[in-house]
């Protein structure tokens, strides 16, 4: 293992008691059966990529659809959907010795929850996670995107399945 | 993982004085025994801090406000559903237990509670440091706590991974009722060069 290996590796591995991983803003983080991966999103996207087979998975959760100009580097990968998807490929790759043919996504989040706003960022970020799934050839078997209230998801890595609500709705299985 | 890091003395003494500020205000606000106390004033990875909020899944009430000027500043004040209609009967003078569901006159008593606060704020700013701020009208969310909460981030900080957070927290005596708040600075280093400007 390399030191870059390594690196991604320490990154990823912040598990909370009881199996659950919380995963926050620019996030990457992957792991195996019984974890459970969580988070809660607003007009940020979730990536959830899993590996039936190895039952291994991970979880991107991207803020924009990609870098501003004056931000081409030094910037946490997963902030963006161009820059975190291939992130997270890699470390399962790495991690798990996972290839991305043996990948299939589901997506959640991009809601609208703030009135008024004109430009609808929840939006551009359903288009460029579809966008940079479909370049790395990753199929999209769910998603529940779009809305004005907030999700919550759970992703559990030892089925695959994730359980998603939103607010003031029932809690339903991807 | 929390991950915070200390920050400087002047944006603490300025959060220290803010906070007292919004205290005053809210005590004759709700003629009660309220009391805001600053809880903590640190830097945090954006990542680290959204998982945080993750963690706890409430239900919240939010009111989200830009203080706009000479910088920028980001206000957030927020309650859980409970905590809400206490808040709301305390503003109303209603009897305590009057309200008991989630309503407008739950909604804007949230609103107008985060307005009041951000505009005592601004006028700390304002008088004390020569920063001339106007809070916008708040924009009202009722939502997880990690759904606001990333919303909140977004819109404060999305080139800077490092985030300078104001936490605070009041809570009203002998009701046991608790709010927290929220303000960060949007360009950290602009608000300390204006403060060794004064």
């Amino acid at each position: 293992m390399d030191n870059e290996q390594s690196r991604l590796l320490a990154a990823h591995f912040q598990c909370e008691p009881g199996n659950t991983v919380l995963v926050g803003i620019a996030d990457v983080r992957v792991g195996r059966s019984p974890q459970v991966l969580k988070t809660n999103l607003g007009s940020c996207i979730a990536v959830c990529l899993y590996c039936q087979a190895a039952e291994v998975g991970g979880m991107l959760h991207f803020m924009l659809a990609s870098p501003l100009p004056k931000e081409r580097e030094g910037f946490k990968k997963g902030k963006y959907a161009e820059t975190g998807i291939p992130e997270l490929i890699t470390v399962l790759k790495s991690r798990f010795g996972v290839e991305q043919t043996q990948l299939t996504a589901k997506i959640f989040g991009g809601a609208s929850l703030l009135p008024g706003v004109k430009h609808n960022i929840g939006l551009d970020n359903e288009a460029a996670a579809r966008k940079y799934l479909r370049e790395y050839g990753i199929r999209i078997i769910a998603s529940k995107t779009g809305g004005v209230k907030g999700y919550k998801v759970d992703f559990d890595l030892g089925t695959g399945k994730v359980k998603c609500q939103t607010f003031d709705g029932d809690i339903m299985e991807f | 993982m929390e991950q915070h890091t200390p920050v400087n003395k002047y944006i603490r003494m300025v959060s220290q004085m803010s906070v007292e500020k919004a205290s005053a205000v809210l005590g004759k606000l709700l003629k009660n025994d309220a009391k805001i106390e600053l809880e903590n004033v640190y830097m945090s990875d954006m990542s680290a801090i959204t998982s945080k909020m993750n963690a706890s899944g409430e239900r919240i009430i939010g009111a989200m406000i830009d203080l706009t000027g000479d910088t920028d500043f980001k206000f957030l004040l927020f309650v859980n559903d409970k905590d809400s209609f206490l808040l709301t009967d305390l503003m109303l003078r209603k009897p305590i237990g009057t309200t008991t569901a989630f309503g407008p006159y739950v909604y804007s008593t949230v609103k107008e509670i985060g307005n009041i606060l951000a505009s005592a704020i601004a006028g700390v700013f304002s008088v004390d440091f020569k920063l001339n701020l106007k809070p916008t009208p708040p924009y009202g969310m009722h939502d997880f706590s990690g759904s606001i909460f990333e919303e909140y981030i977004m819109n404060s900080q999305i080139i800077a991974e490092e985030i300078v957070i104001i936490e605070s927290v009041f809570n009203v005596v002998g009701h046991g009722l608790r709010c927290s708040m929220y303000i960060i600075p949007v360009d950290e280093k602009k608000v300390l060069e204006h403060l060794a400007a004064i």
